[in-house]
């Protein structure tokens, strides 16, 4: 069941990234006397209002969420191993400090901070998946916190701290190796939320660009269509949700 | 120190660091808010008023000096003015804020009240159909938009068999929101205590307490109910976070004049004013929320096995 | 036997009050109406106010422009011109405002006088305006700048009448007065006991729906008798319910595109001619559902309006831009001394038609080797007075008051206050110069005509479509006739059907 689900997800991932150089058709041409056809050998699936090639369109919505997917996951991991690790390392009030300003960014909902993100700067995948992984970074700082600190108890970081190797060298060549495995394994848990918030996000509409598609913006312009055209915002829900799920379901245990 | 008095001492500082966050961040905007103050009010655009604001707000102070400043009018309920519609951005928000928190609190109430005998029901009988239906549950709803769904039955059940009436004002008008919130809640709830109360059974005591004669029932309940309650409750405020995030769609989705739908309209119109007013009082929310959780699950603490 | 009597009574009272609940339920049923906006306040010289009050049915001007585009009197009876700068304007005697007091020239003067010291806007055809009684039912104005038609100047959307209260509201005199009001969201008018027709004019709860979907939906539920302005989207399917009555009618708006003839790129006429040209109307109006090819600045149904439709000839387009050194590389894509031609187009979301508009204008100009960028700004005003832009889609009333001047004067003289375009055109301005002096409204359409020329001629804008805006109707209201745009949304004659009560 894993083995499938991890096999889903990079298939998945696949598409989304070819998404950055090629898709089948222009997602931009415009056909207005094939709107709204049906799933053909030529677009897999079907046209648009404007006649406009829904692959294609998926496609490089698909490149921009993984985009928002790679930062969420960047900033969420790094900065929430910063704080975590350093606190570990620092003893007493400072430590606790440190932890207490990485909990922080729990407490602001992701999806409030990734709209004023996008309310000062515009929305685009680089921006909004900056400000999400902000928002993640409280929990990969308390998974790294607890993490570090078991590991700064073992044995053989013990060793190496007796033999004179320094707090930078400690962390860099013991501790953050060991940890990376269980941190990335807790990628899914936000990745499913991050993909759903840039949705909703692009959903309420702030400013994006028509042409550069994405998921959210796509169910948004498609739901004027759901009643005499249900197969098209069927597309860009399907994409989410797949997206959502698997990566969900492969990283996460329950 | 005791417990309910560093739950407030972390609560209140949480909030001030929050809130020069939030006004660090939106005095960096890109645009004069002079300019666009003129522009929304309507004022003569002549040096006297230009000089005015600037005054008003401060704007040629030292960022702390006007920080504290708008600290102060802030917790005064000076929430100054909004640029879209020119009224106190107080106000405006109390007017909106009774329809959103009814919504958000009445679905995230009914969540845990359903999640309980759900996620006991389905840990009693681990692979039995409430089991399955609860994962399906719970898979469907982190993966499927609410907005996607919220439309589908707003068509069919309100449109179609007139089953319900959506865009009342009355609590009519609000039984879908508030049941697309406690749906998503409840899916994540009940596995959560499901999960919790699981573990339990595998803990050794848990095969003693059967030896001594208990139902796996009555059990489950006595040995694995607070310990499951307590995770719950923990993994409520995640939750009461996703909610307040998700009013905001579903407010425009279903036309409710609540603070969701005004926030769309102000950040497409750059109305600073209400943007930091709006995370202050998110963040206020949560804050005031988690010290709630806080307190609740030290209450539940000592009786953890 | 004195249960039964008692029985008897009881159920004589039910039947009673059920009748007269039936009845009283029958009379005073309000008309729901749903539109995409609503008057953000009760004070008339705030903001844009004056145009949400009167759309509302709450207020009226002196002068108003009727379903045929014509300048009509209002709540004046007829104005005549004294001098230059003087004007007496004799006002309709009997008129009150909702509560009583007379519609004298004291108190039209007094409300005025209070809009001309608070709102930008009400002084930008004559300037400062000053008032003074003449009789008891003429008021005397002086102009601060020559105005040779007071009637259009009236009949602009800031000179709203209303009486100023003591405690500083605002009391008004058209059909509805206002009952309760929750900004931003909705508001309870009743009928104005002092306008005629009173008895038959039901109260109207007016609600604003932000989301036209929602819209679209309410109507279809049944929760509404009037939807105002439904996404050309839905109409196929609505006109299939047969609760429901569907009626479309050409607007005011005109959807045009700002050429900013500022930049690099379009501060050659023949490139922005050449985009004229490369625009194909009728493939904009089938994307969006419906419109008509614009004719020039003004909707079709004005008398001013030019009679042919906008020429498309991408042929022309191409040969124009090869004159002026934009040519194809191989590729297709022109370039001029190695840069490409780059336009960015925009758009703003308060008009879904011109979003939708986009992608296909896009697509219209990608053949002609003009690659473009699209951006959706929600400050369309802050941005297009900024320059910041090469395309501005923009969505406007071009003879708000019936008459063509106010449009050309305040967009496309030199230095305007809304010129986004940075058009400066000594000759175009002679041409206007001439609106100042001529009152006679045939002569006035023949200078529009001129000025239309000309702006086709150096093209800082490319007139696109005449849209068609739809509403839908419930049964209660199925002979409502919308025109006016979103101007008289609720008016006098609502079109309700009128049963005549049980009794």
């Amino acid at each position: 069941m894993r083995r499938t689900l991890s096999t889903l997800a990079l298939l998945m991932l696949g598409l989304m990234l070819i998404g950055a150089i090629w898709q089948p058709h222009d997602p931009d041409a415009v056909n207005l006397s094939m709107r709204f056809a049906l799933p053909s050998p030529d677009h897999w699936l079907g046209t648009d209002q404007l006649g406009r090639d829904v692959l294609s369109r998926l496609m490089i919505g698909g490149w921009r969420t993984a985009v928002v997917l790679g930062c969420v996951a960047a900033i969420g991991m790094i900065g929430g191993t910063v704080f975590g690790v350093t606190a570990a390392m620092l003893e007493g009030w400072r430590g606790a400090l440190i932890l207490r300003a990485g909990e922080m960014f729990i407490v602001v909902p992701t999806l409030v901070v990734a709209l004023t993100a996008a309310a000062l700067f515009g929305l685009n995948p680089v921006t909004a998946g900056m400000a999400m992984g902000l928002a993640g970074i409280g929990p990969y700082t308390l998974l790294a916190h607890a993490l570090a600190r078991r590991l700064l108890a073992e044995p053989f970081v013990q060793a190496a701290r007796a033999l004179g190797v320094g707090g930078c060298g400690l962390v860099l060549r013991h501790v953050v190796p060991n940890m990376t495995p269980v941190l990335f394994a807790h990628i899914g848990a936000n990745a499913g939320l991050a993909v759903t918030a840039y949705a909703a996000l692009a959903f309420l509409g702030l400013g994006a660009d028509p042409s550069k598609p994405d998921w959210g913006a796509m169910l948004f312009e498609y739901r004027m269509f759901i009643f005499d055209h249900p197969l098209l915002m069927v597309w860009p829900g399907l994409a989410i949700a797949m997206v959502a799920a698997t990566l969900n379901a492969v990283f996460d245990a329950t | 120190m005791t417990l309910p008095a560093r739950i407030t001492l972390r609560t209140v500082t949480s909030l001030l660091v929050i809130s020069l966050l939030a006004f660090a961040v939106i005095s960096a905007m890109p645009s004069d808010p002079v300019a666009i103050a003129i522009r929304a009010w309507n004022l003569p655009p002549d040096g006297a008023t230009v000089a005015g604001l600037r005054s008003q707000w401060g704007l040629d102070r030292p960022f702390l000096e006007r920080y504290g400043a708008w600290l102060a009018r802030f917790v005064r309920g000076d929430w100054g003015l909004s640029f879209r519609t020119g009224e106190p951005v107080l106000a405006e928000f109390l007017q909106r804020l009774p329809l959103t928190m009814t919504m958000a609190l009445s679905g995230l109430a009914l969540a845990p009240l359903l999640a309980v005998p759900l996620g006991f029901l389905a840990a009693l009988r681990p692979s039995g159909w409430i089991d399955r239906a609860t994962r399906g549950l719970a898979v469907f709803v982190q993966a499927v938009p609410s907005i996607w769904l919220g439309l589908i039955l707003l068509y069919v059940l309100g449109v179609q068999l007139r089953w319900i009436r959506p865009f009342t004002r009355d609590w009519n008008g609000l039984i879908l929101p508030v049941a697309l919130i406690a749906l998503h809640s409840l899916a994540v709830l009940t596995r959560v205590y499901r999960r919790d109360l699981l573990d339990v059974t595998r803990q050794p005591f848990f095969r003693t307490a059967l030896a001594k004669g208990l139902t796996r029932a009555g059990a489950l309940w006595r040995h694995g109910h607070a310990h499951a309650l307590y995770a719950m409750i923990s993994a409520f405020r995640a939750e009461a976070s996703w909610a307040v995030g998700s009013t905001a769609a579903l407010e425009v989705l279903f036309g409710l004049p609540g603070i969701g739908q005004f926030l769309v309209e102000s950040i497409a119109a750059r109305d600073y004013p209400v943007l930091q007013a709006y995370v202050m009082v998110v963040a206020a929310w949560l804050l005031v929320l988690n010290a709630g959780v806080a307190l609740c699950l030290a209450w539940l603490g000592p009786s953890r096995p | 036997m004195g249960t039964m009597i008692r029985a008897l009574r009881a159920s004589a009272v039910v039947l009673a009050s059920v009748a007269g609940f039936a009845t009283g339920a029958h009379a005073a049923d309000p008309l729901r109406v749903g539109a995409a906006f609503i008057t953000s306040g009760l004070d008339p010289a705030k903001g844009s106010n004056g145009w949400a009050l009167a759309s509302h049915g709450i207020g009226e001007n002196l002068f108003s422009v009727d379903r045929d585009g014509v300048l009509v009197p209002e709540l004046a009876a007829s104005a005549e011109r004294v001098d230059e700068l003087t004007w007496r304007v004799r006002l309709k005697p009997g008129r009150q405002f909702s509560d009583g007091t007379p519609v004298s020239t004291e108190a039209v003067s007094a409300g005025l006088a209070h809009t001309m010291a608070n709102n930008k806007a009400a002084l930008a055809t004559g300037g400062t305006l000053r008032f003074k009684a003449w009789d008891p039912l003429t008021i005397e104005v002086t102009t601060e700048r020559p105005v040779p038609l007071i009637q259009a100047l009236f009949a602009e959307w800031p000179m709203i009448v209303y009486g100023l209260k003591a405690d500083g509201g605002a009391v008004f005199s058209g059909p509805y007065a206002v009952q309760s009001f929750k900004p931003d969201a909705e508001i309870e008018l009743i009928a104005n006991p002092h306008f005629e027709g009173a008895q038959k004019r039901s109260p109207v709860t007016y609600r604003k729906f932000a989301d036209a979907q929602a819209l679209t939906l309410a109507l279809e539920a049944g929760e509404l008798d009037l939807a105002f302005g439904l996404p050309a989207e839905s109409i196929a399917r609505l006109k299939n319910d047969p609760e429901l009555t569907i009626q479309s009618f050409p607007v005011g708006y005109q959807y045009l595109a700002y050429l900013n003839t500022r930049t690099p790129a379009l501060a050659d006429a023949r490139v922005r001619r050449a985009i004229d040209l490369a625009f194909d109307r009728q493939q904009l109006a089938t994307a969006i559902h419906g419109g008509l090819p614009a004719t020039g600045a003004y909707a079709p149904y004005f008398p001013f309006a030019g009679k042919e439709a906008r020429p498309t000839d991408a042929a022309k387009a191409a040969a124009l831009l090869d004159e002026a050194g934009w040519t194809a590389g191989a590729d297709g894509k022109r370039s001029r001394e190695g840069e490409a031609l780059t336009l960015t187009v925009l758009a703003y979301p308060q008009r879904p038609d011109l979003v939708a508009m986009l992608p296909v204008i896009k697509a219209q100009l990608a053949p002609l080797g003009i690659a473009v960028e699209t951006k959706i700004v929600e400050n369309a005003n802050d941005v297009a007075a900024s320059g910041d832009y090469d395309v501005f889609l923009w969505a406007q009333h071009t003879a708000p008051s019936g008459d063509p001047a106010f449009f050309l004067n305040s967009t496309f003289r030199t230095g305007a206050g809304l010129n986004f375009t940075g058009y400066a055109s000594p000759d175009f301005d002679a041409i206007l110069d001439g609106f100042a002096t001529e009152s006679d409204p045939a002569k006035r359409a023949e200078i529009a005509a001129r000025a239309q020329q000309k702006l086709f001629e150096d093209a800082p804008v490319s007139f696109l479509l005449s849209p068609v805006w739809h509403v839908g109707l419930s049964k209660a209201l199925s002979g409502y006739e919308p025109w006016g745009s979103d101007y008289h949304v609720l008016r006098a004659d609502i079109g309700e059907s009128t049963a005549a009560p049980l009794d």
